[in-house]
């Protein structure tokens, strides 16, 4: 899956996941484990304990599934949720290793906890689509002024205010999503 | 006094925010918190130099939680329907079912377990073996030994041997701790060592029960033996829930 694969909005899966379709579990997978699996790569710095995770997050998620409601819940966001506290324990337990051999590297840890969430974060600037993703990746990853952008894309002013407005607005949304996530 | 709506706050974050939205914001602490919000957005937003790369999990990852969940997702899609022999019986491969059934008893999940139910599928039929009980005096020669284990544990679980009689039978002699199972019994089976065939010699009766095995069966070919768990439920395969294993000394 690239960055740019569509979210997982669909509330059919939501409803089939619910209600134990073993299909819907994959198809959440096929969806959002690319994303998973970055974060946790990019937190963990190993393959191995990043394949623990991903598949830790969606077997965790499979038997807690009757506690997902897909009339209220975000089905990606409440799995991203359960990855980050994944994410979290893998990394509480390596301190606690690094604690008992005397070498504390709490802010290590902190750092990498911040990479999972510019993985997530990147992923849903490309879920906004396009527009908005190539203005919000002009106005933030090469650091481009709104008139910059509006020049480039040759849209008026406004519009481009517009859109990093709304994608701000949609961006912070997600971002609750998963960090209230069951 | 009203809150700002978040067109309001991402414009402020974004520097464009009206005088009188600066002003609330300044006052009234919720407003003040949203905007921190934002502004940690775009903070973190501006830290990203490009999108990162995404990454796909290796095969084996998505392999290992279908087996994980596999069980569980023909429980529910089952519900209701209640196993029968019928829908469990000869031809059926049943490897959903035989995780299905070891997901039921999760509670002690081993490796060995899920390699077990992975070649359940493919369980011989047929040999025609028969179980016999009771330790009659006699003479006899063992022929091969397999110490058992219990595989939650790994501890020690007794021996399996097997043996000549004088009449040239042979059998399989199996002394374990035996302890009554409720809706439950105990089947005794020989596999083989790719895991992908077996044999089933019956159900313990005791902490010592013998099992004669067939003219002409090759215990070579199957030297592990394996005692598992099976409910009464009259689906002949393995149920996947094995609890003690040893490997005859051929």
């Amino acid at each position: 899956m690239s960055a740019g694969s569509p979210p997982v909005h669909d509330a059919a899966l939501a409803h089939a996941f619910a209600a134990g379709d073993h299909g819907a579990l994959e198809d959440l997978y096929k969806n959002v484990s690319s994303l998973i699996y970055t974060m946790a790569v990019r937190s963990l710095g190993s393959s191995a304990d990043a394949d623990d995770v991903t598949q830790q997050t969606f077997v965790s998620a499979w038997k807690a599934r009757e506690s997902f409601d897909p009339d209220k819940g975000d089905l990606r966001g409440w799995t991203v949720g359960i990855a980050k506290r994944r994410i979290a324990d893998a990394l509480a337990a390596r301190a606690r290793e690094v604690r008992r051999a005397e070498a504390a590297q709490e802010n290590v840890t902190s750092i990498r906890g911040d990479d999972a969430d510019s993985v997530l974060l990147a992923y849903e600037v490309e879920a906004l689509g396009d527009p908005r993703k190539t203005i919000i990746a002009l106005a933030y990853y090469e650091g481009a002024t709104h008139e910059q952008i509006a020049a480039r894309l040759d849209m008026p002013l406004g519009t481009v205010k517009s859109h990093v407005r709304r994608s701000l607005q949609e961006l912070r949304h997600r971002w609750e999503v998963s960090d209230v996530a069951s | 006094m009203s809150h700002l709506d978040d067109a309001a706050l991402a414009a402020l974050a974004l520097g464009d925010g009206t005088q009188d939205d600066a002003a609330h914001v300044a006052e009234c602490g919720v407003c003040a918190d949203a905007l921190a919000e934002y502004t940690r957005l775009t903070e973190s937003l501006g830290s990203i130099d490009q999108a990162p790369r995404m990454e796909t999990p290796p095969a084996y990852v998505w392999a290992a939680i279908a087996s994980e969940t596999a069980a569980d997702a023909r429980l529910s899609n089952a519900a209701g329907a209640p196993d029968t022999v019928g829908e469990a019986g000869a031809g059926d491969s049943g490897g959903d079912e035989l995780a299905a059934r070891r997901e039921r008893r999760s509670s002690r999940p081993s490796w060995w377990a899920l390699t077990a139910a992975a070649a359940a599928g493919v369980v011989i039929g047929g040999v025609g073996v028969s179980a016999v009980s009771g330790g009659d005096e006699r003479s006899a020669e063992v022929v091969a030994s397999a110490p058992l284990s219990q595989l939650q544990t790994e501890s020690s679980a007794g021996t399996a041997d097997v043996e000549v009689l004088d009449d040239g039978t042979r059998v399989l002699v199996v002394e374990t701790d035996y302890d009554e199972l409720v809706d439950a019994y105990y089947e005794v089976w020989l596999i083989d060592e790719n895991i992908e065939g077996m044999v089933s010699l019956g159900h313990l009766t005791g902490d010592t029960t013998e099992f004669t095995l067939p003219e002409g069966f090759d215990i070579t070919v199957f030297p592990i033996v394996d005692i598992s768990i099976e409910p009464v439920d009259g689906i002949p395969t393995h149920s996947g829930d094995s609890v003690t294993r040893g490997i005859l000394d051929l």
